[in-house]
């Protein structure tokens, strides 16, 4: 069954790239932004290109050999 | 010749019409003509008349439009700022002062403004956030940029 919490536009995949865009430093301003409701992901990721300057981040594919350094999951 | 009732004087014939210009143009000279309410008093149309002429109203000038004749009134909207374009103000891009995008980081913003507090920030989300974001962990085919997105997350509320 496909994974519908990353949906493009969903709020995690918000969260995602959000936050692999500006910095996990800037979790805060990425969560804020990531809950709006964005009209379309073009628009969220033209936002995102223009603050930052730089493509989005967080496109990355799941890899199921990498594991976490925390030992979380 | 009774019946021959032809010719006599005629006060509307043009020749006999004497305060319209057959050229058009002429006439009171850009004023109102004397206008005296029928009625009144024995004499008080004359002194009106009088009156008129000393103070002749000045010709009706074209005015604008009444607002309700034109529709409502919409005012001019004010100039939107685009929400990523430059303030205007210095030349600074709209990110200067901010820790990414364009222009200088936090170091350029007033002694008073520096203070970072994004580590406090990025705790109290852990905190209100941390059940959900850790469910989300839980889905199929998560995006090894969310995990570490949020390992990244905990490890500095752990580290301290």
């Amino acid at each position: 069954m496909d994974n519908v919490t990353f949906l493009p536009g969903s709020l995690y995949d918000n969260i995602n790239k959000f936050a692999n865009s500006f910095g996990y430093d800037n979790a805060g301003i990425a969560l804020t932004l990531a809950q709006i409701p964005w009209k379309s992901v073009e628009d969220r990721n033209t936002f995102i290109e223009s603050i930052t300057g730089r493509p989005v981040q967080g496109d990355d594919a799941p890899d199921p050999t990498q594991r976490s350094t925390s030992g979380i999951r | 010749m009774a019946q021959d009732r032809r010719g006599g004087y005629r006060p509307t014939a043009p020749q006999n019409n004497f305060a319209v210009s057959a050229t058009g143009g002429a006439g009171n000279s850009g004023k109102q003509p004397i206008r005296v309410a029928p009625g009144g008093q024995y004499g008080s149309r004359t002194a009106s008349v009088q009156q008129q002429k000393g103070a002749p109203m000045a010709a009706a000038t074209p005015t604008a439009p009444s607002p309700s004749a034109q529709g409502p009134i919409t005012p001019t909207p004010p100039v939107v700022h685009p929400l990523t374009g430059d303030t205007g103000v210095s030349g600074d891009p709209i990110t200067h002062g901010a820790p990414f995008g364009r222009g200088g980081g936090p170091e350029v913003l007033p002694q008073g403004f520096q203070g970072d507090t994004r580590k406090t920030e990025n705790s109290q989300i852990v905190q209100q956030y941390a059940p959900a974001l850790m469910e989300a962990m839980k889905a199929p085919n998560v995006p090894d940029s969310y995990k570490r997105f949020v390992n990244s997350l905990f490890k500095d509320i752990q580290g301290g």
